[in-house]
């Protein structure tokens, strides 16, 4: 079975936003945390993923310096800021409610 | 610079080359050179070559045209991106030797030089491996034409066209002679043979009439074609083609609406076929040297031959098809096809959104197949090329894969193998599997994702 793209599209920005709270990182490495996350079941298309990047630095929520690699290329790193940890903190709020709650609406029975 | 940091680079390039460059765009493109590198080295440990692990990478990376257009529709004069720019050019230059000549290539500063090609920043590029040579954004040159400056220049030529909003036909700026013929629709099979033209298909606004527009660029009836009737067939054929002179020749022709119970066949000794939103019973084409590129076609069954240039087609429905190139590639999308017969001979062979089943055959170029939906076993052979498949998502299946002197690999969650070895495997995934994905490689590998 395959986690529905429909269900989780709304979650990718706070998906990130989590993966970035707990360090900073850069898109390769978001995405390998992103596949380790959810055990193998989920893969975030790399292209959304830089969408995603973009979308929450103009937004304010994250924001990117470059590493200072000796060797090799240098890489993106993201950090989140402390407005991203807020928006973080509240998604996770609205994601805790509205989970019993659709819970309850999906599986629940109704009592007469 | 790494000689994998340099084709990762000349590969980018490629992608990045239809975007005007701004500072977001070369940050970017720095930004996927470490990710890359970094996804790339991961491949390197699973895969058996160093091809397989580059392409990989990039099939990882996925679509990102969208960002890039993004990106480059974005002003860079902003202060802050001056700035990133100028951090950039500072880390570009501090991260690596300034002149670094090895088998590999020669760098010198910015620019490269190796079996692909030449780059000289994002601006000066010749690139040997898709033949496309760019200097900054004032000269581009491709298969398609060039342009310089504003100007375009289209090398096959102005053919004409049809413009489906106004149902009218546009002929090319090169006409000396327009020859209109009309013939009614019948239940015959209709053979269009044509020896050296720009043939294009289409869907007229007639219901019951084949029209043929013949453009050529000197005016002489010798040159329009005859038609003949048989017992079996209707068959149009190319007037007199001078041998000792060019004569440019476009072939447009119209297939009506509601034509579903049609059968054409047509040929084309030299020159390119398009064929564009038609709908039939059978629909054949034989092209002897020259591209075939095709979109919006449905049919029951269809037999295609190229002995000589690359077949290129997009939203396909057959029931039955056979598909065959001699020597060039194959190359479709969004293609519903129940019993495919394909078979490359010297080039590769490519679906991306799939749906369908039926034998694949590549004797020196690689099969990669994207399934959406298969609807019947699945049979593929590569000779010296490799086999890779992406399965559909939600679809369980069988599976037999093996490599003569290659590896076979599967990655799916929920396997059940009943024979499992470096080069042969055999099982299912899932748990009610229905069809069967067969695979075998010569020298190449074989993987399932």
């Amino acid at each position: 079975m395959e986690i529905s793209k429909d269900l989780i599209r709304g979650h990718t920005d706070t998906i990130i936003l989590n993966i970035l709270n707990q360090g900073d990182s850069y898109g390769y490495q978001v995405s390998k945390s992103i596949r380790q996350l959810s055990d193998h079941q989920y893969e975030l298309n790399e292209a959304t993923l830089y969408t995603a990047f973009r979308r929450l630095e103009k937004l304010g929520d994250i924001e990117s310096y470059w590493g200072d690699e000796t060797q090799g290329a240098r890489r993106k790193y993201y950090r989140i800021t402390s407005q991203g940890q807020d928006h973080l903190a509240t998604a996770l709020d609205e994601w805790r409610f509205a989970k019993k709650v659709i819970s309850n609406l999906i599986s629940g029975r109704i009592e007469l | 610079m790494t000689s994998i940091e340099m084709e990762i680079r000349t590969r980018l390039d490629v992608i990045f080359s239809k975007y005007t460059p701004n500072a977001q765009l070369t940050e970017f493109k720095e930004e996927l050179v470490a990710d890359l590198i970094e996804a790339y080295q991961d491949f390197a440990k699973t895969d058996r070559s160093h091809d397989e692990a580059l392409d990989d990478t990039f099939d990882q990376l996925g679509d990102i045209d969208t960002v890039l257009k993004e990106l480059s529709e974005q002003k860079s004069a902003t202060k802050d991106d001056t700035q990133s720019d100028e951090q950039e050019q500072a880390t570009e230059n501090s991260k690596r030797s300034f002149v670094d000549i090895s088998d590999e290539g020669v760098h010198i500063g910015n620019l490269h030089i190796n079996s692909k090609g030449v780059r000289l920043g994002d601006d000066i590029v010749i690139d040997g491996e898709h033949d496309k040579v760019q200097f900054g954004d004032w000269l581009h040159v491709d298969h398609e034409g060039a342009r310089v400056d504003d100007k375009y220049y289209q090398f096959e030529g102005d053919q004409g066209h049809y413009d489906f909003e106004t149902h009218t036909l546009k002929e090319p700026f090169w006409t000396k002679a327009h020859h209109n013929i009309t013939i009614p629709t019948s239940d015959k099979p209709f053979i269009f043979d044509y020896k050296d033209a720009s043939v294009s298909f289409y869907t007229n606004d007639k219901t019951d009439l084949i029209t043929v527009d013949e453009y050529f660029s000197r005016d002489n009836a010798r040159y329009f074609a005859r038609i003949s009737e048989t017992d079996d067939h209707v068959l149009i054929s190319q007037g007199d083609h001078p041998m000792l002179f060019h004569v440019k020749t476009a072939i447009q022709i119209g297939l009506p609406q509601n034509f579903h119970a049609g059968r054409v066949t047509t040929i084309n000794h030299s020159g390119s076929l398009y064929v564009n939103s038609i709908a039939l019973e059978e629909f054949n084409v034989s092209v002897y040297s020259g591209s075939f590129k095709a979109q919006h076609i449905t049919a029951k069954s269809g037999l295609w031959r190229v002995t000589s240039g690359t077949i290129k087609a997009s939203d396909v429905k057959f029931e039955t098809a056979e598909i065959e190139n001699k020597s060039g590639s194959i190359k479709l999308e969004k293609t519903v096809i129940n019993d495919a017969t394909v078979s490359a001979h010297s080039g590769s062979i490519r679906i991306d959104d799939f749906v369908g089943g039926g034998h694949f055959k590549a004797n020196s170029g690689a099969i990669r197949l994207r399934l959406s939906k298969l609807t019947r076993d699945l049979i593929l052979k590569a000779n010296s090329g490799s086999i890779r498949v992406t399965a559909p998502n939600n679809q369980d299946f069988n599976f037999e894969l093996s490599a003569h002197s290659g590896s076979v690999s599967v990655e799916r969650s929920n396997i059940h193998f009943e024979q499992n070895t470096g080069s042969y495997k055999r099982g299912f995934v899932g748990i009610d599997p229905e069809f069967a994905i067969e695979a075998q490689a010569n020298s190449g590998t074989v993987k399932i994702y």
